[in-house]
């Protein structure tokens, strides 16, 4: 929504507001407008991507996948110069295709595909550019170059096309970026147990930062994107939240003592936020919990047979919470 | 409410979102570069390099009671079961303080009273580098194939003499006392 029609939205809904607590309009006359056939549907509904956007996505997906399997056939018979025409190139030109098209209201839709083969194409592109151009493209300082242009590039261009794959690549590089500026603080300086705990924590930093990216989403014209960083954020954030947990006898108390406040927590917010990804993922999670903790403490003890009955037991109780939240709170949506 | 507030606020879980990382990088940096800052390993450390195994795979040289001591080479045997094709051991001191590798003779090595554990008493470990490498051509990178010495959350490259160039042939013997 532009940003005009937003003002005006914010105007008529402040009158209404103010109209409301003079008494001057009841609750029911304004519920009688929506009830009114012909009205627009839910933005909530239209956001799906219909059977045409799917065939620009599919169509775009094989383009990068015929590039990819040309170089991969033929990359050592390539001079360096066909080497950069066939990955630089290709990318150079598939989002200035991508751009060319955006700028035909009707054309818009297909315009993604050339940006996604573009975003695709982007991380081969400068690598390749880079390593034919004589450089050592495995240390992290060249690598947090690359992924500081790609994400400079992605999110600068949302300036002036704003299609949501732009984002989804932005965001996509801005992670990447994220991982080797922390790969190039850690360097060899930590000692091998070490070094794979700033792996979980860093997952779990990127699952925070990307539900609160969705949620922020939510009520902006890239919503699209909302459910997507929902369910990615939960996975990264949950995964590596149990990770930190350990297996006994090396677990970490706090992480295995905390984990059920974290799942629940996600579970309860499933309804808050109205996100079918949160209630999924942490009934799921809850599950691996279960099984975990099962597996890491009651194997021995009960006896593995016995533990398995009462873990089955528990997994069937969250099925059975997650359906009739599911139903409760979902089953309109 | 007006609407400016309403912005700014539907704007927080972005800022937060944003602010994570880089709160952690902050975090990160300076929890690693200052405990170990102006700290550095004063404890020499031996080594082995090429074949510390005799036929049969029974080791060589082996570190008992804080010495080195050789081992008897075992009987020959008809029976061909497992020959190292590695060069002879070689017997390194390291000093760490000039970053260099000096060879010794198992005379010389049998004076130094060696501590096995895996920390030096001031806190450092060898440990081989950890790979890296461009996920698009997995070039695997120099730094698995080289040896640091890491504590207090810093690393030293470290120039050991191996045998042959070869990075895996390395067997750390104890940390001289």
């Amino acid at each position: 929504m532009d940003t005009f029609n937003e003002e005006k939205k914010q105007q008529v809904l402040s009158e209404l507001k103010s109209l409301s607590l003079a008494g001057g309009v009841t609750r029911e006359e304004v519920l009688a407008i929506f009830s009114t056939e012909g009205l627009a549907q839910p933005e909530a509904l239209s956001r799906h991507l219909n059977l045409a956007e799917v065939m620009y996505y599919i169509g775009g997906g094989i383009v990068f996948l015929g590039i990819c399997v040309l170089s991969y056939q033929n990359w050592d018979n390539f001079s360096s110069f066909l080497r950069i025409l066939i990955t630089t190139g290709s990318f150079i030109a598939a989002f200035i295709v991508g751009a060319l098209l955006y700028r035909y209201e009707n054309l818009k839709k297909i315009s993604q595909a050339f940006f996604l083969i573009a975003g695709c194409l982007a991380p081969l592109a400068l690598t390749v550019l880079f390593k034919e151009s004589g450089l050592e493209t495995s240390t992290d300082s060249l690598l947090v170059l690359i992924y500081l242009i790609l994400t400079t590039i992605f999110f600068g261009s949302l300036w002036f096309f704003r299609q949501t794959i732009l984002l989804f690549f932005g965001i996509i590089f801005a992670t990447a970026l994220f991982h080797f500026i922390v790969n190039l603080i850690v360097g060899q300086n930590l000692l091998a147990g070490n070094a794979i705990k700033t792996w979980e924590y860093r997952f779990l930093v990127e699952g925070l930062t990307w539900g609160l990216i969705g949620f922020y989403f939510k009520d902006t014209s890239f919503k699209a994107l909302s459910g997507v960083m929902y369910g990615f954020g939960c996975i990264a954030f949950l995964g590596s939240a149990m990770a930190l947990g350990g297996w006994s006898p090396n677990q970490n108390a706090f992480w295995e003592l905390i984990y059920p406040v974290l799942v629940f927590g996600i579970i309860f917010l499933s309804v808050y936020v109205k996100s079918k990804s949160f209630l999924v993922f942490g009934s799921l999670f809850l599950i691996g919990y279960i099984l975990k903790l099962t597996g890491e403490y009651f194997s021995s003890g009960l006896g593995w047979p016995l533990a398995l009955v009462l873990s089955g037991l528990a997994i069937m109780g969250v099925g059975y919470w997650a359906v009739k939240l599911n139903k409760k709170y979902f089953a309109t949506s | 409410m007006n609407i400016s507030n309403g912005v700014n606020r539907k704007n927080i879980p972005l800022i937060i979102a944003l602010c994570i990382p880089v709160v952690m990088i902050i975090v990160l940096a300076v929890a690693i570069y200052l405990p170990g800052w102006g700290k550095k390993p004063a404890v020499n450390f031996v080594y082995i390099t090429g074949s510390n195994v005799y036929d049969y795979g029974q080791s060589k040289y082996t570190v008992s009671g804080g010495y080195i001591k050789q081992n008897p080479a075992p009987a020959t045997s008809t029976i061909p079961y497992y020959k190292p094709v590695n060069t002879e051991a070689k017997i390194f001191l390291y000093n760490v303080g000039d970053n260099t590798a000096s060879e010794l003779t198992f005379e010389q090595a049998s004076q130094y009273r060696l501590d096995t554990g895996q920390f030096s008493k001031d806190g450092y470990k060898v440990e081989r580098g950890s790979g890296s490498g461009d996920f698009l051509f997995g070039s695997g990178g120099q730094d698995y194939n080289s040896w640091f010495i890491k504590g207090h959350n810093r690393s030293k490259k470290l120039n050991l003499k191996l045998d042959s160039g070869d990075y895996y042939n390395m067997q750390f013997l104890g940390w001289v006392n």
